[in-house]
């Protein structure tokens, strides 16, 4: 894989087991990207892809007890993994932010807004509390609270779900870090607030010319927002692309039915909504070929044997990890054969699952 | 036409009347108790009380009167005035042997919660054991060796009284951390790069602090009862300094003819361990409440 010259991030072969009771669990299998100065990447997968545990993986959030990280994380060309506790400290704040989903499991119900917004500032900056007080207001004034000088004495209770995403998204601002992963950072929002918070990161990012990684189960929040796509299923990366060239020219069967199950406007109404059939593989004895193709209405023997690679596509920058991928000769013939012999009923949705 | 009338009420609801409404009447009783009594405590020999170890001839085992309110003990001293010096002994005990329990004990508990692991067995191991200390024999053996002169007994109880409570608030802390530290907010504290010492005491302390007031009251008013039986035993602070226990001891021959010289004392004892049980319950009960809401 090729890198890029300014890459912010690279990742290498990043690989997370958890030791449980049943087995080691393979939560993210081999995942390598990079991510340039000011680009956003957004990673798309559902429950139990990995997506999360990856994501702190990168930050190296995960406790340590029974869970073991391999690979490289490069960030700034540092290694993240060979970092001790004392450096990595230092780098998260200034280098490297986190949003989580819940904004008020992430805020300190007994400690005032403005004093949590300036506790970075004075832990890196070495702000005085006057100083940090002003700075916060700032911030506050900045991720769009309206009065910030009252409402920095309030507590986490006194706002609402969206203004206590934008408390926390001034947290994770108020150092200026160069890179921001924001895992499901709307998951727990009002549909109509998740807009505005999206616009709200994508705006800072902006100004700051800041690296994103978004973290959603939901295709059409990155839709049109982030530079990248990468779509992840039983913690391996399936298909990566620009965004524009994802939409317009999908390899990657899962992909394609993560977009079929949002619903649309077009389609008539009362009509079932379609969803993925079965569930996603136990990640401790996993499938030996393609993880998807037990759920996949394009499967062939081949896919059951032999895992495929993840291979680059015609546009550049775009890599899926498929046989018979979307909108190929080959799929339409393969998905023609699973109908006449019964494995795809008429309106092309596997039947009869084993999981 | 039948004419509806409406009244427009106005009832100012600020802060401080919706607090005293939801604790009760009872709990600002107690506080009110405990107030004047503490203030009775601290400036006792500014106010008008007699001296405690005076005698009066003539007045032995009186009832109260007018000029002695609580009446006088079998000597013909003051009760009034050796219930409010004796309340300094309960209170400076039970005051100053909670503090350095809560010091000590709160800070085990946090660092054994928050770090668990192997810090957390050997510090739950080290709590532990000062659980299996029989306190009545420690007590004895520590005032038979240290101090028969009864100089320094003071210190000593408040010794062995920190050293036994550290145990149990050393384990409410760490179970309260426990819970606080599986909490998003502080991982979300440790990304933006706060040191462990910060995220116990920034970020943990203030939730498990709540929990820890009102159990460190219950501990108070435990410590001024074990106060009164070791002095009932003659192994509290010695004769003539006035202690509530050994004011009731000693009105124990007098029981018949002056029950009064007996219930004085064990009644301020019952009211001040009342007032601080009924206020940490009333406290938890309060903050309780409002944890359901966060």
């Amino acid at each position: 894989m090729k890198v890029a010259e300014d890459a912010l991030l690279e990742v290498d072969n990043l690989r997370t087991q958890f030791d449980t009771p049943g087995g080691l669990l393979t939560a993210v299998d081999g995942v390598s990207f990079s991510l340039s100065k000011g680009k956003s990447l957004g990673v798309v997968g559902e429950s139990g892809s990995g997506k999360s545990v990856m994501s702190r993986s990168i930050m190296r959030l995960l406790p340590k007890v029974n869970i073991q990280t391999e690979g490289t994380v490069r960030f700034k060309s540092r290694n993240l993994m060979e970092l001790a506790p004392r450096d990595l400290r230092k780098l998260w704040g200034p280098e490297m932010a986190m949003i989580f989903q819940d904004p008020l499991g992430s805020l300190n119900p007994v400690v005032k807004v403005g004093k949590q917004v300036a506790e970075g500032l004075r832990v890196h900056s070495g702000f005085s509390k006057k100083e940090a007080r002003s700075e916060a207001l700032k911030l506050l004034r900045e991720v769009g609270i309206s009065e910030p000088e009252r409402r920095l004495d309030e507590y986490p209770h006194q706002f609402s779900g969206g203004m206590r995403q934008r408390i926390v998204i001034a947290i994770a601002l108020a150092c200026q870090p160069d890179l921001l992963i924001a895992d499901e950072p709307t998951t727990a929002l009002d549909v109509t607030v998740q807009a505005q918070i999206l616009d709200l990161i994508e705006e800072q990012r902006n100004q700051r010319n800041m690296s994103l990684i978004l973290v959603t189960h939901d295709l059409g929040v990155v839709a049109g927002r982030t530079d990248e796509i990468m779509v992840m299923y039983a913690g391996r990366i399936v298909e990566r692309a620009p965004t524009k060239v994802l939409f317009a020219n999908m390899k990657m069967p899962y992909t394609e039915a993560l977009l079929e199950s949002i619903p649309k406007l077009e389609r008539p109404s009362h009509s079932h909504l379609l969803s993925i059939p079965g569930q996603p593989p136990n990640m401790i004895d996993a499938p030996r070929g393609c993880k998807f193709a037990p759920r996949c209405k394009y499967v062939q023997d081949r896919c059951v044997e032999e895992e495929p690679e993840l291979i680059s596509a015609a546009t550049p920058g775009h890599l899926y990890r498929c046989f018979f991928p979307v909108g190929s000769a080959e799929s339409a013939d393969a998905l023609a054969r699973n109908m006449a012999n019964g494995k795809v009923d008429e309106s092309g949705s596997r039947v009869h699952i084993r999981t | 036409m039948i004419k509806l009338k409406l009244r427009k009420r106005t009832r100012e609801v600020d802060e401080t009347s919706r607090t005293n409404n939801s604790l009760g009447l009872m709990f600002w009783a107690a506080v009110s108790f405990l107030a004047v009594l503490t203030f009775c405590a601290i400036f006792a020999d500014i106010l008008p009380f007699k001296n405690p170890t005076q005698t009066f001839k003539g007045f032995n085992k009186n009832g109260p009167s007018g000029s002695f309110l609580l009446g006088n003990d079998g000597v013909g001293r003051d009760i009034l005035s050796r219930v409010v010096y004796g309340a300094q002994t309960s209170l400076v005990i039970a005051v100053v042997g909670t503090s350095i329990a809560l010091i000590i004990g709160g800070s085990i508990g946090l660092a054994a919660g928050y770090y668990r692991g192997k810090v957390d067995r050997l510090l739950t191991i080290m709590l532990n054991t000062t659980l299996i200390i029989p306190p009545l024999i420690l007590f004895i053996s520590l005032i038979l060796f240290l101090d028969p002169a009864a100089e320094r007994r003071m210190f000593i109880l408040i010794f062995t009284f920190a050293l036994l409570s550290i145990a149990p608030i050393g384990r409410v802390v760490r179970a309260n951390t426990m819970a606080w530290s599986e909490r998003e907010f502080v991982l979300a504290a440790q990304t933006i790069g706060a040191r462990n010492g910060r995220v116990m005491f920034r970020e943990i302390l203030p939730n498990v602090a709540p929990s820890l007031i009102s159990y460190s009251l219950i501990v108070m008013a435990t410590l001024i009862i074990v106060e009164g039986a070791v002095a009932f035993l003659g192994l509290s602070v010695p004769s003539p300094t006035p202690t509530w226990g050994d004011m009731i001891n000693k009105g124990r021959p007098h029981l018949d003819v002056a029950p009064h010289i007996t219930l004085m004392p064990a009644l301020s004892m019952f009211l001040t361990v009342l007032s601080l049980n009924f206020i940490g319950d009333k406290l938890q009960e309060k903050f309780e409440s409002k944890a359901a809401i966060l």
